[in-house]
């Protein structure tokens, strides 16, 4: 279980998140739905413990973030804005080598990543150098990182930006089956059509600030609307930096 | 050392391995220096004539027997001249030769200047000194004439000398050669600079630069196992750039042309193992520092432009020190660089190192490298260090 108290960030002057609050429930996929700038990928770095929160706490299983990372980041899988890999290291030693990063021993961390490759459909280009991978099976290497050490809690930003609709399928059947099995998986995203097809319960960021929080069809109900992406300008009150 | 320092050293250390930048920058600079001083050594004994006859060519040699004489008394070997001296010169096939003109025996006895010609093309290298060697005795018996011939008219030859030059060159070709050793230090210190710099940089700000930085930084990972690996991997880098530098500095010292010229400052191997050891602490400091310093640059690029110029600070003072013989001050004993660099001089001068003064210089560098490393991993908790804003 994730829980996000009264988050507060700021750059300077800018105030990149001024309050957010919400809760990631194991066996569901939350969404963090937002237009660009509104603080999402901010409050994700102040889960996985990258940012020090000005004020309020992030918890990943009780244990806050900000005082020990190293605790939280033990319970929790993450795929970064940026997929940020090693052209010169192979599908399989990226697997490997945060396996070992996160505590695994060398035949523990073979096995998960021969597994992980397996499940991710990744066979085929395990050995191969990631400097020639396509996006998508970029994405597919930093998803199997974040899911080497099998965490309770999966925190993945933006994961379908930039893929074509065959590897955004396979992304989100990954999503899906992760909350099936009992994890927290927490994701954020602008893209409407997201939401409904892989999310329980959606939490609405702009501005810096949780604008509503719910199941999608509480956010219609809660607005009178009838498709979400009307609820959802209701609610923020904006079309701008919307992705259909 | 944990194992996940270890893990991160593994890859850090076949990611460079793959990388060929990283294994030319670290390779390729320990042949320059052994490089340039087996070319300034070759230079040295090409030119030495200590005690070797000198090869002289004489056209008209028949014209003056008592000249050709005097020069081969004093170690000059006449040669037969080829048919077009002036020609052979011009071609650099003789470097010299000497023209006795058929009038030369005529204007001797008559005690008129007697001409005589030295042909030589002063634009070649390694013409000035036979020049000079032949000028001197050719002065010199000059002189001797002269001397007779004022003796012979009742003057004695002192009147005729007001002033007496007497000058003596102590230079050998192994005092040149232990000139042209002394920048061994430089090329040792810059090896130890530039063997893991790449290795460095890339770990760090190459690292952000690709954005692998923040997806490293999500792994329950302390950062000090991240900063300890990442350095391990540059350190075997300059590790293997400095120990082939000192082998390929050892070999050329080896070069049977340059043990004949008996240069006193021979490398050994127990003297090859010596500043190996001496270099070890700068072999440490060196990456430590470099990535300190990476971190603050915004890109890869930014950061290779300013450890390269940043490189040439600890230079100066070995310049000062190959070329000057100054006593060193005590605190330079403690100032990390400079007192490896003063050791490196005695060592190579033969000078006894006291091991608590190398102990004394290699506890300060290390301190400053634990500093670094310390400062490093601190650093990876700033957010604007990790984000590079």
């Amino acid at each position: 279980m994730i829980e996000a108290q009264n988050l507060q960030k700021r750059f300077g002057k800018t105030v990149a998140v001024e309050d957010v609050s919400f809760t990631a429930r194991d066996g569901c996929v939350t969404a963090l739905l937002g237009p660009n700038g509104a603080g999402k990928t901010t409050s994700l770095r102040m889960l996985y413990g990258l940012l020090q929160p000005d004020g309020g706490q992030a918890l990943v299983d009780g244990t806050v973030a900000a005082t020990e990372p190293l605790a939280a980041q033990r319970r929790l899988g993450v795929l970064p804005d940026a997929p940020g890999l090693y052209g010169r290291l192979t599908a399989r030693e990226h697997l490997r080598y945060a396996a070992r990063l996160q505590g695994l021993s060398a035949a523990e961390a073979d096995e998960r990543a021969a597994a992980l490759l397996d499940r991710l459909g990744m066979g085929g280009i395990a050995d191969r150098p990631s400097a020639g991978f396509s996006q998508g099976e970029r994405r597919k290497i930093a998803l199997g990182r974040a899911l080497i050490h099998d965490p309770q809690n999966v925190v993945l930003d933006e994961p379908t930006n930039g893929l074509d609709v065959p590897a955004t399928r396979a992304m989100r059947r990954t999503v899906r089956e992760l909350a099936e099995s009992g994890k927290c998986v927490l994701f954020s995203t602008h893209i409407l059509q997201e939401v409904s097809a892989v999310c329980d319960r959606v939490v609405i960021i702009a501005r810096g600030r949780v604008a509503a929080e719910g199941t999608p069809d509480e956010l219609l109900a809660r607005t009178g609307q009838t498709n979400l992406e009307d609820a959802f300008v209701q609610l923020i009150g904006t079309e701008e930096g919307l992705g259909a | 050392m944990t194992a996940k320092a270890l893990s991160v050293f593994a890859k850090e250390a076949l990611d460079a391995a793959r990388d060929r930048r990283s294994l030319t920058s670290a390779l390729s600079y320990a042949f320059f220096g052994p490089l340039v001083l087996a070319m300034a050594l070759t230079l040295i004994a090409k030119g030495s004539d200590d005690g070797k006859p000198l090869e002289l060519a004489v056209s008209g040699a028949a014209n003056a027997p008592s000249l050709i004489r005097y020069l081969e008394q004093n170690n000059v070997e006449v040669l037969a001249p080829p048919d077009d001296v002036q020609a052979a010169v011009r071609s650099g096939d003789l470097k010299l030769a000497l023209v006795i003109p058929p009038g030369y025996g005529k204007d001797f006895r008559a005690s008129r200047p007697a001409r005589i010609e030295l042909v030589h093309d002063a634009s070649r290298i390694g013409t000035k000194t036979p020049v000079r060697r032949v000028e001197q005795l050719l002065d010199r018996y000059g002189a001797q004439v002269a001397g007779l011939r004022l003796s012979a008219r009742g003057v004695s030859p002192q009147v005729a000398r007001p002033v007496e030059l007497d000058s003596i060159d102590l230079s050998t070709a192994a005092s040149r050669a232990a000139l042209a050793l002394a920048t061994l230090p430089i090329f040792l210190l810059m090896s130890a600079f530039i063997g893991g710099m790449n290795v460095a940089i890339d770990t760090t700000a190459g690292e952000r630069e690709r954005g692998s930085l923040e997806a490293l930084l999500v792994h329950a990972v302390p950062r000090r196992d991240l900063v300890a690996g990442k350095w391990m991997a540059a350190v075997v880098f300059n590790l293997l750039s400095v120990t082939l530098t000192l082998l390929l500095s050892f070999l050329v010292l080896r070069l049977d042309r340059l043990q004949k010229m008996d240069v006193p400052v021979a490398l050994s191997v127990d003297g090859a193992l010596r500043f190996l050891l001496l270099l070890l602490p700068l072999v440490l400091l060196a990456p430590a520092l470099q990535m300190l310093i990476a971190l603050f640059a915004r890109s890869f690029k930014e950061a290779q432009t300013q450890l390269s110029l940043l490189m040439l600070l600890p230079m100066l003072p070995g310049l000062l020190l190959s070329f000057q013989s100054f006593e060193p001050k005590p605190w330079m004993r403690i100032v990390p660089i400079l007192a490896e660099q003063i050791l490196m001089r005695d060592l190579l001068y033969g000078k006894a190192i006291v091991p608590s003064a190398q102990m004394l210089t290699g506890g300060a560098t290390l301190a400053l490298t634990v500093i670094c490393l310390g400062v490093t991993a601190r650093l990876l908790h700033h957010e604007r260090i990790v984000l590079g804003r």
